[in-house]
């Protein structure tokens, strides 16, 4: 019976190798060592042009907070972030609540609304940016039927930021309804019920059974929203990338500053700086969040 | 219903897998990089004239977007992975040349270049590093003014010459609706674009300088920004004059460049020779006219070049030349001019068959004999350098408070000065 | 008192629907809107006021798009690289999952922490680094390169181990006392009890490689290997903005993701409900 144990083990720990070893050695040749490469690089003036790379120490740091295209791309990305994830959120949840009252229909209206979801953020920003022409554009024509001055949408600073918001909450309200309405179905409707009984009305309903019950889901969805709309670059690159012959005001973001300083400037080592205080950031984040919900859960 | 999905992405897998193998067996291939869309049909022209004296080798042609282009040239080149042939401008050939990523011309091909009448006496000189020469010249072209006929008639003026004209046009060709927003450009100014930004703000703040805003320092491959002076300050406080108050002929929520041309919401801006058949295809209604940039005090015209080059590390080096040489070839220049509409850069062809069907070609190809051409200087730092300035101007675009105000120019100006000259010293290029 | 899951027939529920509907209309009107715009004439499009419905209807868009510009090759390499990587994830997914959850090995905390600390951290965080070495291996421009970033995913492997954990022992033990190779229990057992979440998995993977485009946009040299993303990108780019030929592109290239959202629209929603239900 002993050998028939040990044998397992070595058997077990052969079959551990063979399947789980390979996918560590990936994760290491394509997670692991790139990101601590990444942290290395960030440290020397290593440039596309230039083969050998000196270390040069936290310089690419020091000028990074001077770096006014940085800071720009910086404030640009929190505040899409902060403001895609209320409104996103708050949108989300007040369809899926909404949505719990109609019968049948629903599974109709979750189709529809997901639709943005799975549509790649390269044609659905190729179609808004069209949407946002200032000539022939569907949102200026609205504008001017309602008697609204057009707008600079994709060719000001001001407003390049509306747009990628819009575009954003457009593409993303489906999926966090989706995950609402899970939340929302798991809840019993013992709890409604009771509470009914109880002589309490909807609002009441709402705020004392719905939303604590719901609190888990929305950090989860929350969590998740914000590293999404942190990292946003495609939406930006391709929506207001400034082409020859239809201008348009580039919307600075971080990870497009990674991109540039990396492969428009070749200084690599810089991009590999601010890569790693666009990890700091969603690490702060996500630690931050996961603080508040043991909180919560508490 | 399920297995059905996951069979086709089986299949679609080993399909992809066999074709993927098939393609990998080739004869002698040559690979053709273009750093403009517009080169796709001249190249297609030349792929074909070369099929003729070439027969079992074949070229595969890609052209790029010139952003996404420079990343891919400086990784690839040095190592040999990248086109056998890359057609890039001339900044582009400055940077690499200098780095000793391209290989020197053969004779033949060094003959042409230096061949008296050929092409601008300036490619010689833009094209030659270190004592060899490293690419073969395909096109250029510098802006031009063009100009809505109808809207200059119905307000009787004549196209401008100066820039001060242009400025007075402008204001009188402007429109606005009874609320005061604007919905006709008098001139229509590039407002955003980081580098087209601070270019096409040159080729005003050029005629004022008597100077480009980045040139070259007096030790070889040095440079220093040229910004810091009350010329440039005036040309920037020019500009934010037509954006901002009373003589505001611009804004931001009008369509702009050559689509805006094209849709009549402007009636005058610069740009170059591809806007001939952009009009002729899109807005064929639209009767325009072109002038010479206008001049100041003096008179620049912009010029740049771009030129066929192979990379040291290239394997196919002779037949990559061989196809630089095709390229020169009449049909394929035609093709060029007549579809892209960028000026061929051999002066020595006969194109008055083209120029008779569209003479407004003409004051692309020939310059006013008192103007002076510049090209940009070729710094390694060039993008960098550009996208930089361009951002602080359009910046400064933005300020209604520098109207009028001189000073508030110089600072902006002087601001833009001090970063150009900060990354010329980061890429070891600055120079007095 | 109304309790706030009754669904009786009151005023309401019209009001409610309106919202709905309204809702819809703006989900739809963009791609319904840039449909249209692909049956226009270029001089139709240019057009303003604009005609909702092409008055002169065309295809010449969708031929210039399919023909000129190499649209049925993008779509093809999107197919082959989202499936590979597909493939990848799944395998490597299946292999992991099981692994940390039936099997105790020396590290094992060690390595779970690791991939638990990269799941956090976003491509392009490291993807400069990851260039310079497909670089060296001189996998610029190819197949095995455009796929190399995504032929794993953490996530992958926390939601199979954590449906993995839920698989009970003794079935395991079972097969082993029956004789049973490691191997064959998990082809035989452990695979087919994780068919949902393998698929929810799988689906995901999918849409996340189809619209993978920083990586394509920064490796990809030549044509033949555009992904249909990089290609409508590109397109989008050119000089002279042909906005039919664009809209047809932004359609074809919506339209495989729409088909299989269409035909798997189940899987598609639990695959969301599940990494719901697992947070």
């Amino acid at each position: 019976m002993i050998k028939f144990v040990q044998n397992a083990k070595k058997r077990h720990l052969l079959f551990v190798l063979c399947t789980l070893g390979p996918v560590i050695v990936l994760f290491f040749y394509i997670r692991i060592i790139p990101i601590v490469k990444t942290a290395w690089y960030s440290f020397t003036d290593y440039s596309l042009l230039k083969v050998n790379p000196s270390f040069v120490g936290f310089h690419n740091y020091a000028i990074m907070f001077h770096d006014t295209a940085f800071k720009e791309a910086l404030s640009n990305t929190l505040t899409v972030t902060v403001v895609c994830v209320l409104i996103t959120l708050t949108l989300a949840l007040f369809f899926s609540v909404i949505l719990m009252r109609v019968g049948r229909a629903s599974a109709v209206y979750e189709l529809i609304y997901f639709i943005p979801v799975v549509t790649p953020w390269v044609p659905a920003s190729v179609i808004w940016r069209w949407l946002f022409d200032p000539s022939y554009g569907l949102v200026n024509q609205l504008f001017s039927l309602l008697h609204l001055p057009p707008q600079s949408w994709l060719q000001s600073p001001d407003h390049v930021i509306i747009a990628i918001i819009i575009i954003s909450i457009w593409k993303t309200v489906g999926y966090y309804m989706v995950i609402f309405n899970v939340g929302l179905r798991n809840i019993p409707d013992i709890f409604y019920e009771a509470a009914t009984i109880d002589g309490a009305n909807r609002r009441k309903q709402f705020r004392y059974i719905t939303l604590p019950l719901l609190k888990p889901i929305f950090l989860f969805a929350a969590i998740m929203a914000v590293i999404q709309f942190f990292n946003v670059f495609t939406v930006a690159y391709v929506a207001s990338a400034d082409n020859q012959g239809s201008p348009s005001y580039e919307f600075k973001v971080l990870v497009w500053e990674i991109y540039r300083n990396g492969f428009n400037y070749y200084k690599m080592g810089y991009a590999s700086a601010q890569a790693m205080v666009l990890l700091a950031f969603v690490l702060i984040i996500v630690l931050l969040q996961f603080k508040v919900a043991g909180n919560e859960i508490d | 219903m399920r297995r059905k999905v996951l069979l086709a992405l089986l299949i679609g897998a080993f399909a992809g897998s066999f074709a993927f193998a098939a393609g990998k067996q080739e004869p002698a291939k040559i690979t053709v990089w273009g750093c403009f869309s517009e080169l796709q049909a001249p190249l297609d022209k030349a792929v074909e004239v070369f099929k003729v004296k070439y027969p079992t080798v074949q070229v595969e042609t890609m052209v790029f977007d010139l952003r996404d282009f420079e990343a891919k040239v400086a990784a690839t080149a040095p190592r040999g992975q990248a086109a056998d042939v890359i057609i890039m401008d001339h900044s582009l050939v400055g940077r690499y040349g200098k780095a000793g990523i391209l290989s020197a011309a053969p004779s033949d091909v060094a003959d042409m270049v230096n061949t008296k009448g050929r092409y601008l006496p300036i490619a010689k000189e833009k094209l030659t590093i270190n004592g060899k020469v490293v690419g073969l010249p395909v096109f250029g072209g510098g802006p031009a003014l063009f100009y809505n006929k109808d809207y200059l008639a119905k307000a009787g003026i004549e196209p401008p010459t100066t820039v001060d004209e242009l400025y007075k046009a402008a204001v009188k060709l402007r429109q606005m609706d009874s609320a005061g927003t604007l919905t006709r450009a008098g001139y229509s100014i590039r407002l955003t674009g980081p580098t087209g930004g601070s270019q096409k703000f040159a080729f005003i703040s050029n005629q004022m300088v008597g100077g480009d805003i980045i040139v070259e320092g007096k030790t070889p491959n040095t440079y220093h920004g040229n910004l810091d002076n009350e010329a440039t300050a005036k040309a920037l406080m020019w500009h934010v004059n037509l954006l901002h108050g009373p003589d505001k002929s611009d804004d931001w929520a009008l369509k702009h460049d050559t689509e805006g041309f094209a849709a009549g919401a402007e009636a005058m801006f610069l740009r170059e020779s591809w806007v001939i058949p952009y009009m002729k295809q899109n807005a064929p209604n639209i009767n325009y006219g072109v002038v010479p940039v206008p001049r100041d005090k003096y008179f620049r015209i912009y010029d740049w070049l771009v030129s066929a080059c192979v990379p040291e590390t290239g394997k196919n080096k002779k037949l990559a030349w061989e196809f630089a040489k095709v390229m020169q070839e009449k049909e394929v220049m035609e093709v060029l001019f007549n579809d892209s509409g960028w000026i061929p850069a051999r002066r020595d062809l006969d194109f008055s068959d083209i120029l008779a069907k569209e003479p407004r070609f003409k004051v692309f190809i020939t310059n006013p004999p008192e103007a002076e051409v510049y090209f940009e200087v070729n710094a390694s730092a060039y993008t960098e350098l550009w996208t930089k300035v361009g951002e602080i101007i359009q910046e400064a675009y933005r300020d209604k408070g520098l109207v009028n105000n001189l000073a508030g120019c110089r600072a902006v100006v002087k601001k833009a000065n001090d970063i150009a000259n900060q990354i010329l010293k980061e890429s070891g290029e600055y120079g007095e | 008192m109304k309790s706030i899951r009754s669904k009786p027939f009151d005023g309401s529920i019209i009001f409610i629907h309106i919202i709905l509907c309204l809702g819809a209309l703006c989900i739809l009107s963009p791609i319904l809107w840039m449909l249209l715009t692909s049956f226009k004439t270029g001089e139709e499009i240019l057009r303003v006021p604009p005609t909702i419905f092409p008055q002169y209807a065309t295809l010449n868009n969708y031929h210039t798009v399919l023909t000129i510009q190499q649209f049925p090759r993008f779509i093809f390499n999107s197919f082959l690289i989202s499936s590979l990587s597909t493939l990848s994830v799944l395998v490597t997914s299946i292999f992991g999952g099981y692994a940390f959850a039936k099997f105790d090995f020396p590290l094992k905390k060690f390595f779970f922490t690791l991939i638990l600390a990269t799941a956090i951290v976003p491509f392009e965080v490291y993807m400069i680094s990851v260039y310079i070495t497909i670089g060296k291996l001189n996998l610029y421009n190819s197949y095995l390169g455009i796929v190399f970033p995504i032929l794993i995913m953490s996530f992958g492997v926390f939601f199979i181990r954590q449906h993995c954990i839920s698989i009970p022992n003794e079935l395991l033990d079972a097969a082993r006392v029956d004789g049973a190779a490691e191997f064959w229990i998990l082809k035989s057992v452990v695979v087919p009890l994780s068919k949902t979440p393998l698929m929810a998995l799988g689906i995901f993977a999918f849409s996340e490689a189809w619209a993978f485009f920083i990586w394509p946009l920064i490796i990809v040299n030549t044509r033949e290997f555009y992904t249909i993303e990089l290609g409508l990108m590109i397109f989008q780019k050119m000089y002279y903005i042909e906005h039919g030929p664009i809209a047809a592109g932004a359609i074809i290239s919506i339209v495989p993701m729409l088909t299989i959202f269409f035909i798997l629209r189940e899987q598609f929603i639990q695959g969301v409900t599940l990494s719901g239900m697992k947070s």
